[in-house]
């Protein structure tokens, strides 16, 4: 008789969760899952919660699309329904233009036709631009939605492919062309086209673009309720188990190399994780090992810090690749105010860097609906890259001035009460960067190991984006090659009862 | 360890053909096309018309305003 294969998930993220249910809704009673992640709270870099001094902290500001099926999927199983944990933004998002200083809404509800129309009647540039870039949009639309294979297109950035598909080149600093390049991933530099693509194609519908934020934080909203599911059907969780090297014998990994994070690695600091790996409690190195198999369900970011003193490991061709990804770090911010502020439904884009994006989530947070909380609650989100070296006041008072410009968006005149500014700087809080060429790059779930698979939004996925929803697709292909396998990973043989 | 128990030998990498497809060979018109109008475009290089007169740049009497002319007032 053949015991049941021991699968060790690490990490507790979208990608680490969905594996490990995966493999129990799917395999219940042939293996048994355990995930250990590092953190206290589940959800990897989707996660936010309230700590005990009440600040709430957000590895980035997150919203939920309507193409998130798998995650939602997900979310109704564990009970964790959607229609309990999120709000709908109805398709609003806003372009805030500089050069008139106003705002201009865009409406993704009413299908293609009526999205196409909003664009022709976007007042924010000259009538005769507008034309050309409505166009210039529906020919893009006809090209991705005919079929046609966009992986081709990941080797130039998005604003230069647009150029050099015919779109007037004047036309990519207005503030509706940058959502599309950087609206979704709040990243200032160069963007795969390929991932812009993919963007749009899964955002073509109106329900596809919807756009939805958490009424709570997401560990407590959303993450937390998977958790419970995933121990409803037998899963265990252990946390405070950070990962530092894996042990191998040939093709197969037999132990981790693991260590309990200092409880100082977890206190944040006045703005900021003050480390980029987090501390080790001295004298809780070990090794675990008992296991069959292993899903790492860890950002990039921390993957390839592993086994640093292996480089036949980091020199093969498969590990060496991984170095060419990038990660950077995210920046969020949250300002309470006393007024109101910011009367828009939905984010507005346009905003200089580092802090590209403000939402006003007074209307969607739940302590605000049931008037536990007064004021106004205002999340700016973006990254840091090439403001490192600002100070958190200059970063702060830099993107209060900008938002400023915005009408209604002076939240210093609306009485600031709290203000708070992240930056996600260590390596598992950063987020991978889809620049152009990063396909070729990319692996997929499996590794050289033939016992070890990876998962995250950085592998290689149906999704393909870098989001909740990507992590999931990716966890659910994890699962599902280490169950296509499952016969060869060497359940333990059970002696017999007598 | 054997050679197939190597997890790092190229071998085992599960998505090796991603890395890059192979260059296209050269084809042997592309060589001869070369061949033919390399010659061709150094001979139309060297006799192209060059101005051989030195003149001071503007604001700078000391060089000449010809790239690459060496020239400069002693």
């Amino acid at each position: 008789m053949t015991a049941p294969a021991r699968v060790l998930v690490i990490g507790a993220g979208p990608a680490g969760l969905a594996a490990g249910v995966r493999l129990l809704e799917r395999a219940r009673g042939r293996v048994t899952v355990t995930l250990a992640h590092q953190g206290h709270h589940l959800g990897g870099k989707a996660a936010s919660y309230t700590d005990a001094a009440g600040r709430r902290l957000e590895h980035g500001w997150h919203m939920m699309l309507g193409f998130y099926e798998r995650l939602f999927g997900l979310m109704d199983r564990a009970g964790a329904s959607r229609a309990r944990a999120v709000m709908s933004m109805f398709g609003k998002s806003h372009a805030f233009e500089p050069a008139v200083g106003k705002v201009f809404t865009l409406d993704s509800t009413g299908g293609r036709v009526a999205t196409a129309f909003n664009f022709a009647r976007y007042e924010g540039i000259p009538l005769d631009d507008r034309a050309h870039y409505s166009r210039f949009m529906s020919q893009v639309y006809g090209r991705i939605l005919g079929g046609e294979e966009l992986t081709q297109h990941d080797d130039v950035c998005f604003t230069r492919w647009a150029i050099e598909q015919g779109l007037r080149p004047h036309l990519t600093r207005y503030s509706l062309f940058r959502l599309f390049r950087d609206g979704y991933f709040n990243f200032p530099e160069q963007v795969s086209a390929y991932h812009v693509l993919q963007t749009m194609k899964l955002m073509s519908t109106s329900e596809g673009a919807e756009a939805f934020a958490a009424v709570g934080p997401y560990s407590e909203r959303v993450w937390a309720p998977i958790g419970r599911y995933f121990e409803s059907l037998g899963g265990v969780v252990e946390p405070y188990v950070m990962v530092r090297a894996l042990g191998y014998d040939g093709r197969r990994v037999t132990k981790l190399h693991v260590a309990r994070p200092a409880g100082s690695g977890h206190d944040d600091g006045a703005s900021s994780w003050k480390a980029a790996r987090l501390p080790v409690e001295p004298g809780t190195e070990r090794e675990l090992g008992g296991f069959d198999a292993v899903i790492a369900a860890i950002p990039q970011a921390v993957f390839v810090t592993l086994n640093e003193g292996d480089p036949r490991m980091w020199r093969s061709p498969y590990v060496a690749r991984m170095t060419n990804l990038r990660s950077v770090a995210t920046m969020s911010m949250t300002v309470r105010t006393r007024d109101p502020v910011l009367p828009y439904v939905g984010p507005v884009h346009g905003l200089p860097a580092p802090l590209g994006i403000a939402v006003n989530m007074t209307r969607y947070l739940d302590r605000y609906r049931s008037g536990e909380e007064r004021g106004h609650d205002v999340q700016l989100v973006g990254q840091e890259a090439g403001f490192e070296s600002w100070s958190d006041d200059a970063v702060a008072s830099f993107a209060l001035d900008q938002l400023a410009r915005v009408p209604g968006g002076d939240l210093r005149a609306a009485t600031i009460t709290y203000l708070e500014l992240h930056r996600n700087r260590a390596d598992f809080e950063r987020i991978f960067v889809c620049e152009p060429g990063v396909q070729r790059f990319r692996p997929g779930p499996l590794t050289p190991f033939d016992n070890l698979f990876v998962a995250g939004d950085w592998v290689k996925n149906d999704v393909d984006l870098v989001c909740m929803e990507g992590a999931v697709c990716s966890g659910y292909d994890a699962a599902d090659q280490l169950l296509a396998r499952l016969p060869d990973l060497g359940g333990r043989s059970e002696a017999r009862a007598p | 360890m054997t050679h197939d128990d190597d997890p790092f030998d190229p071998k085992h990498d599960p998505y090796a053909d991603v890395i890059r497809p192979a260059s296209r060979p050269v084809s042997r018109r592309a060589w001869l096309t070369l061949a033919g109008a390399a010659p061709i475009a150094c001979a139309a290089a060297c006799a192209a018309p060059r101005r051989l007169v030195c003149a001071p740049a503007p604001l700078d009497d000391e060089h000449c305003t010809a790239r690459f002319c060496r020239y400069r007032r002693a």
